[in-house]
């Protein structure tokens, strides 16, 4: 059931994916959380969402590893394949084995009493035998950064922490792939910098053999770790693209309320008021660019 | 003008049961009309700072001045009359089945009844863009509703000092832009309004004063321009300026100035280019 | 500033690494021995051995301290109201109507507060020495369903959770005027809007927490492993066979011999 690792990472597939929360009072029409999406997930692309609140993005994420529709009910039209799987028929705790998640909500995500419990969880509910998880532990805490940590409990940890345990925790069922819930929403800078560091490490250490789909408002981590970015409105996709080619499209994304980075809105407005081309989003990009221009305009 | 502040920190310094300080003789006052960010990481202190302003905490020792007079013995009901505090999670707040009966819950509690809590209650609700919404059941709505109800119910009870903790979270652009016009409103009235937040952007295009906490102890206290420019201060106190002013600081050996805002910036890069260029043969 | 309920000191002390079954039978068996038994000086010991247990554990004086306030209210009315009820005895020293102090009652009352107090003791001996995660395995070893012991396990994590958001909840409402001054029914009313938000928010995360389980893959159709589990070593074996045998020895004297039976003498 739990397939091996370095066996050929799966193909997401969404196909006209329709899902509609039960009505909350009755008599009240359903909710359309995702209003027909198409997507393909290649293995081992690294897949930003972005959107704004109510946009559908959430409920993308739950669809991923079948909580939608099997423990949010409600009414569910086209599919999502994990590999050969469809999300609907095969069992949550069984997809769990090929499709990870990590929700926004740092509590949330932790049951157990102490880190090390926390991470011996998931393959201990796979039948993984105790000294294999023993040794998945020793890895994953270092991968995220937390080996000195292995004793505290859940309480003690910052968001930033809690966060990385959770990721580590996931990481340590070996799933093909990794839903990331907008895992920063709710942290402070410091632990957004933890958990980029966490996420850089996974990177690196997975490359292609881990597909990643990572939901987030926080423009400058898509554009940091996304081969594609996806924007979602109102439960539909309206654009997507390079994290470069999107971000570029400042004012379509601040009409649709969408968070960009701000460097990205500088190198927009500074194209409309100069008559430049410029595409930097990211801060050592906007340097390389920008010295030059400011240089030949001193050279005179 | 008046002279007195609405809030005096005096040497104040706290520490929770058996720990260890988590304020060292920290000093300020807030006059009216006045936007101050208050910033610093998680831990330093500055949401403890801010929670002596409405007496949820009280200083261990050193005094704090509400108005004029001396915060002890007055009770926190009292002092919200002065000073409002909205939350970081506006789900540890909302309680009342409806949106309307939720705004009216603080001014209620104040005594306000009547033409005036249903004037208060209006107004609110118009400004937050809940007025379509005034019947509906609160928990039900999206997050970034539920934290308009939550900021349009502190609005609602008119206080002098407006303390926000980490308000924009779950906010889009729009919103965010809405509520930064309302707190300015605020402050043009006469009011003043205490910004606890992270979020750098928003300092630097919003607040003319800028507070830093670290370790408990206040670092700097000034003009935004002038503390965003202390770049080991800020770093020893885990902030990091918005991505523009770090931009601008990496090009100020081609002679661009400093800046805040998006626009500062691009007026800088604009002036530097055109008066450059003006000067070519 | 996190408040954690939980009674665990950590430590290395042989008690600490003592199976918590093994801890969990003591404490069986001492009841069992302190309810048959009403004799003050007996009480006493077992009271100052069970004190220096702890203390030898690295259990701190002040936590002793803090248990025996919380107890005193409990052990005052013992002692008062025993006398007055427990009306047997020879000698006696007050009468005034139906009421009868006797000089056992009077000496009844401390006694039985105090057995009282050193069955409380000797859960503190499991309890302080036992970290929560092994304390729910033993349930669960001696046959509590693996379910409910995982409902234990989350219920012990979100403790901490819980007290704060009451907290945060409780500043919220303060923060909006909610007067929590008064007494009685006033108060209670006043407390409201804080359990009203403080469950609709608790109510929010346990079904998150449902779908975390369900993420990790519980209830997934295998059998399920264990880190670390439970395994009683020689001295656990030696100490279990000790206990057993010195209950024995102590009961029969109890029941055949009468010790313990009589106020301050043990025989």
């Amino acid at each position: 059931m739990n397939q091996a690792n370095d066996e050929a990472g799966c193909l997401i597939s969404i196909r006209d994916f329709v899902y509609r929360y039960a009505p909350v009072t009755e008599g009240e029409a359903p909710v359309t959380a995702l209003d027909g999406i198409s997507l393909e997930i290649a293995a081992g692309e690294f897949l930003g969402i972005t959107g704004t609140t109510g946009s559908g993005k959430s409920t993308l994420c739950l669809a991923l590893n079948g909580l939608v529709p099997q423990a949010t009910g409600g009414s569910i039209g086209g599919d999502v394949l994990i590999g050969d799987w469809n999300t609907k028929r095969v069992k949550v705790p069984e997809l769990a084995t090929r499709v990870g998640l990590v929700f926004q909500d740092p509590e949330s995500n932790l049951v157990g009493l102490s880190v090390e419990d926390e991470i011996a969880f998931g393959p201990e509910n796979l039948g993984v035998p105790p000294s294999e998880i023993a040794e998945r532990i020793d890895w994953a805490l270092a991968l995220v950064g937390m080996s000195n940590e292995r004793q505290r409990s859940a309480n003690q940890l910052s968001g930033g922490q809690k966060q990385r345990v959770a990721i580590a925790a996931v990481l340590a069922m070996r799933p093909e792939v990794l839903v990331l819930d907008e895992p920063t929403a709710q942290l402070d800078p410091l632990g957004k910098v933890e958990v980029a560091a966490a996420i850089e490490a996974m990177r690196r250490e997975f490359g292609s053999r881990l597909t990643v789909v990572m939901v987030e408002q926080d423009a400058e981590l898509l554009a940091q770790f996304a081969d594609r970015v996806v924007v979602l409105d109102a439960g539909g996709i309206v654009m997507q693209g390079t994290p470069h080619a999107i971000f570029a499209r400042v004012a379509e994304l601040e009409r649709l309320g969408v968070a960009v980075p701000q460097l990205a809105e500088v190198a927009q407005r500074l194209n409309s008021e100069l008559g430049t081309d410029f595409d930097f989003l990211t801060h050592d990009e906007a340097l390389r660019a920008l010295r030059p221009h400011l240089r030949s305009a001193l050279d005179d | 003008m008046t002279d007195t502040p609405l809030i005096e920190i005096d040497h104040v310094s706290f520490n929770y049961d058996d720990s260890p300080p988590a304020l060292r003789d920290v000093s300020l006052a807030i006059a009216p009309g006045e936007f101050v960010a208050l910033t610093g990481a998680n831990g330093s202190g500055k949401t403890t700072l801010a929670k002596h302003f409405n007496g949820l905490l009280r200083p261990s020792s050193g005094c704090v001045r509400v108005d004029g007079s001396d915060s002890a013995g007055r009770p926190i009901s009292e002092l919200a009359h002065t000073v409002g505090y909205v939350f970081q999670n506006p789900d540890h707040q909302i309680f009342l089945p409806s949106v309307v009966e939720e705004v009216g819950f603080g001014p209620r509690n104040l005594g306000v009844r009547g033409a005036d809590l249903e004037e208060r209650v209006e107004a609110a609700l118009a400004l937050f863009e809940l007025s379509d919404l005034r019947a509906r059941h609160p928990m039900l709505l999206g997050r970034g509703i539920r934290r308009r109800v939550a900021l349009a119910a502190s609005y609602a009870m008119r206080p002098q000092l407006l303390v926000l903790d980490e308000p924009t979270g779950g906010l889009d652009r729009h919103a965010t832009d809405q509520l930064m016009t309302v707190l300015h409103d605020l402050v043009t009235e006469g009011r003043s309004v205490v910004l606890i937040t992270h979020d750098m952007r928003l300092v630097g295009e919003h607040a003319e004063r800028m507070v830093v906490i670290n370790g408990g102890v206040l670092r700097a206290d000034g003009p935004t321009a002038e503390v965003m420019a202390r770049h080991d201060l800020l770093h020893d106190a885990g902030i990091r300026p918005p991505a523009v002013a770090r931009l601008a600081a990496g090009l100020r050996d081609a002679g661009l100035p400093a800046a805040l805002t998006v626009e500062d910036f691009v007026a800088s890069v604009a002036t530097l280019s055109r008066s450059r260029t003006a000067g070519q043969p | 500033m996190s408040t954690t309920f939980d009674v665990y000191v950590p430590g290395h002390s042989w008690l600490h690494r003592l199976d918590p079954r093994v801890k969990l039978l003591y404490v069986v068996l001492v009841s069992i021995l302190l309810l048959l038994w009403f004799n003050l000086p007996i009480f006493v010991l077992v009271l100052v051995l069970t004190h220096v247990a702890l203390v030898a554990c690295g259990v701190s004086w002040k936590r002793l301290g803090t248990l025996w306030r919380a107890l005193l209210p409990f052990l005052i009315l013992i002692a008062v109201l025993w006398p007055i009820f427990a009306r047997e005895g020879s000698h006696e020293l007050l009468r005034l109507g139906p009421l009868r102090i006797t000089a056992e009652g009077l000496l009844g009352g401390p006694t039985t507060a105090l057995r009282f107090a050193a069955i409380s003791f000797s859960v503190l001996i499991w309890l302080a020495t036992t970290d929560q995660r092994a304390l729910v395995r033993s349930f669960v070893r001696l046959g509590m369903p693996y379910k409910l012991g995982m409902s234990l396990t989350i219920g012990l994590r979100f403790i901490p959770t819980f007290a704060a958001l009451f907290q945060s909840v409780s500043e919220a409402q303060q923060s909006r005027a909610l007067a929590l001054e008064g007494r009685g029914l006033q108060r209670a009313r006043a407390m409201i809007p804080i359990l009203i938000a403080s469950l609709v928010t608790t109510l929010r995360m346990s079904e998150q927490l449902g779908w975390t389980l369900e993420a990790r893959a519980f209830g997934a159709p295998v059998r399920r492993t264990t880190l670390y589990d439970l395994a009683m070593r020689p001295p656990d074996w030696l100490l279990l066979a000790l206990l057993l045998a010195l209950f024995i020895v102590l009961f029969l004297l109890t029941l055949q011999a009468g010790f313990g039976d009589s106020l301050l003498r043990p025989w």
